[in-house]
């Protein structure tokens, strides 16, 4: 599964151009730190505290919003609704924008909202035209502080209201310790390798490759903190997914090297 | 037409309508279609009439709302079919299932379903996650009769438990269950919220009352008051009723009692024998039980969990209202209603020892102190401390139109008791209140009390004015 995006990846490279819409600062630098992963592969039998390491990165200060991810579509027309492949993207990709015209109106009040209903493949594509990538889930739970209370606090708090609530636009919200605006409690955001979460590495035991250990609370027993139910909902969520998925509170936002 | 034609011939109208059982089918592709009928609690879908398998398809939605879980109380539920309990299915064993699991765009989560009337990895968890907007398919056969619970199995299990995703699956035996006049569908859970029991506004989900097991809530299907109120269930007098009832949890067994009424059968765990004659039944969360009871009286018959503190404070009441006539050989009612004398009735006074006199009440104050008193001992088991009573079944004190209006209308009620349907703020009760056999000053005492607390104004009630409508009534 992994390789076929990453292969995906190769070929979409091949169409971008090297357009980067971000300015510096746009980009909030995350510190590299030795971290110990929410789920950790212990099928091999090894205790589950293995550390990992993760490199210092950069990471979009906000999601990407309608706006930008139109001003992409204007020089990337594959990625308009009307023609982009179903491969690509499920019948729901970008339905919210329907009536209206982005290009044209650049004052549209949604402008400044989270875009939604964007594949992976979409999302992939977009980081790429911008010089960078999506971030791993790694990245993406450093990015989001993700173990700090306050964090969890907020998300627990976003999963008790349904969806109906408005969502903010994407600098509305205070920015986390790390400077990262609306990372929790707004949307959903797509990860680079959102499906590998749990793959083991004995494939003996998962022929498909598939990944099915987050049912039943199977993931309780590989997890750090079993009472982590903000980051157990997020790697559920994630393990929902398939690259062609969009959903109205799934965006994303960028990532890169330094 | 030759012999094995005829024999061809007869075995086709045999298996269209006798009881051939088909369940040994190889290809399910083979066997009849039909979509299952499903119900919300606490109306069950009809009985299954047919003799033979079939193919069985189920079309089930899962929402994220807010409603109500109790007065005042909302609550962002996550519902199989948008509500809670979830809607009741039900098949027959050998039955082939498609399970069509739809998952609404407006979801946050992801969802799934764990049945265990399934056989195979997760119940069906592992073939039916579903991302918000999706919907899976996947299939299974009933190879085990019985009443089964299903829910949500996604990380994290026990949250999407707590927030209502559960409900009960029946799988009817190949015999079939015996006929019975009334069905219905009751599921007890538990509820952990922020705020304390009572306390206002939308409540959102806490997890640590729910890892130390300490709901604020325990109810019948799905809030407190489900079942009372304009959404009593109803019988009727030597109806057979039959209770499915399950235990969604997450973490609270549940110790099913009817009051009033004995349980003529109980399937126990939900399973295929019976045992006869029981009181109370104990159902594990993720599990369930089949009740049957014939009703001989006309009664309110109340559904309580027999852990008493359960039903009259975190709401695990609900009333079973049966109608028709009465029978005094089976229940009298009150005969008789005098003074007891444990000394006998020829000893009226020890002469040498003087009564021990109980305080007047001189004051309002004193009246007021007095009859609190006489309000805890007598009257707050259904009232409440609070003067709130319980809605649908007991009537308010506390702002209550009906008392602060008539003051010997609430005299009578008190030295007489009452029965029969009134209507307090605009909402009808009809129940119970027993004679209780108070002297006038403590009725003066108690209605000053209740006439003058939770908001309530009024004048005080004298121990004449009692005097004079129990004279009048006995005249």
């Amino acid at each position: 599964m992994k390789l076929k995006y990453y292969f995906l990846l190769f070929i979409l490279a091949t169409f971008v151009t090297g357009k980067t819409g971000f300015t510096s600062d746009n980009w909030v630098l995350i510190p590299g730190k030795k971290i110990t992963p929410f789920l950790n592969d212990n099928s091999n039998g090894s205790s589950n505290s293995k550390e990992v390491e993760v490199k210092s990165f950069k990471i979009a200060k906000y999601a990407t919003s309608n706006l930008d991810f139109n001003n992409f579509i204007k020089n990337n027309s594959k990625w308009m609704k009307k023609n982009i492949l179903k491969l690509f993207a499920d019948d729901n990709y970008l339905q919210h924008w329907q009536g209206l015209n982005f290009g044209q109106l650049e004052k549209h009040p949604e402008n400044d909202y989270p875009v939604v209903n964007v594949s992976w493949f979409a999302a992939n594509a977009f980081c790429s035209d911008q010089g960078g990538r999506l971030p791993t889930t790694l990245e993406w739970e450093l990015a989001a502080d993700s173990e700090n209370q306050t964090s969890i606090k907020i998300i627990m708090d976003w999963y008790a209201k349904t969806s109906n609530v408005m969502i903010p636009t994407i600098s509305e919200l205070r920015p986390n310790e790390l400077g990262v605006f609306g990372i929790n409690g707004v949307i959903w955001e797509w990860v680079e390798d959102f499906n590998s979460v749990m793959i083991t590495t004995d494939s003996r035991n998962n022929p498909d490759n598939k990944v099915t250990g987050l049912f039943c609370g199977g993931g309780s027993l590989n997890a750090k903190d079993s009472s982590n139910y903000a980051a157990f909902m997020r790697f559920a969520f994630r393990n929902s997914l398939d690259g062609r998925y969009t959903n109205g509170l799934l965006g994303f936002r960028c990532a890169k090297d330094i | 037409m030759n012999v094995v034609g005829i024999f061809l011939m007869l075995g086709t109208i045999y298996s269209g309508a006798f009881a051939k059982d088909n369940s040994n089918w190889s290809d399910p592709s083979k066997l009849p279609v039909e979509k299952a009928i499903l119900t919300k609690a606490p109306n069950v879908p009809p009985p299954i009439t047919r003799k033979n398998s079939a193919k069985v398809i189920v079309e089930m939605e899962v929402k994220e709302y807010t409603a109500r879980l109790a007065d005042g109380v909302d609550y962002t539920f996550w519902g199989f079919g948008g509500s809670v309990p979830g809607p009741m299915i039900r098949i027959r064993e050998g039955d082939y299932v498609e399970f069509h699991l739809s998952n609404h765009p407006s979801s946050k989560m992801p969802h799934n379903i764990d049945l265990h009337a399934v056989t195979g990895q997760g119940g069906g968890a592992e073939g039916s996650l579903t991302s918000p907007g999706k919907t899976s398919v996947f299939n299974f056969k009933a190879l085990n009769s019985g009443l089964y619970i299903y829910h949500c199995a996604t990380a994290p299990v026990g949250m999407h438990i707590a927030n209502g995703m559960y409900g009960l699956i029946l799988v009817e035996p190949k015999s079939g269950l015996p006929k019975v006049d009334k069905e219905f569908y009751v599921v007890q859970s538990d509820f952990y919220t922020l705020g304390k029991n009572g306390e206002k506004g939308l409540q959102p989900f806490d997890m640590e009352k729910a890892i130390k097991e300490q709901p604020d809530y325990i109810v019948f299907n799905g809030s407190v008051g489900a079942l009372l109120g304009d959404n009593v269930m109803k019988a009727d007098v030597g109806d057979n009723v039959r209770i499915f009832f399950g235990a969604g949890g997450p973490n609270i067994s549940a110790n099913f009692h009817v009051i009033g009424e004995i349980f003529d059968k109980v399937y126990q765990e939900g399973g295929s024998t019976f045992i006869k004659n029981v009181q109370t039944t104990v159902v594990p969360p993720g599990g369930s039980t089949i009740v049957e009871f014939k009703i001989d009286i006309p009664a309110n018959y109340i559904l309580v969990d027999h852990a008493i503190f359960r039903a009259f404070h975190k709401g695990a009441l609900g009333i079973l209202k049966v109608e028709g006539k009465k029978n005094s050989n089976i229940y009298s009612g009150k005969t008789y209603d005098g003074v007891y004398q444990p000394e006998g009735p020829t000893i009226q006074k020890m002469p040498n020892v003087t009564a021990a006199v109980a305080p007047k009440a001189n004051t309002m104050e004193e009246q007021m102190k007095f009859g609190k008193e006489v309000y805890e001992n007598n009257c707050s088991a259904c009232h409440q401390n609070d003067g709130k009573g319980l809605k649908g079944a007991f009537p308010p004190l506390a702002k209550s139109d009906y008392l602060m209006n008539d003051k010997v209308r609430s005299i009578k009620i008190v030295l007489h008791g009452f029965q029969g349907p009134i209507v307090v703020n605009g909402e009808t009760y009809d129940s119970v209140m027993p004679s209780l056999d108070l002297k006038n000053e403590d009725i003066a005492n108690v209605l000053t009390y209740v006439r003058n607390s939770w908001g309530n104004k009024g004048d005080a009630v004298k121990e004449e004015e009692v005097s004079k409508v129990r004279k009048s009534d006995t005249k």
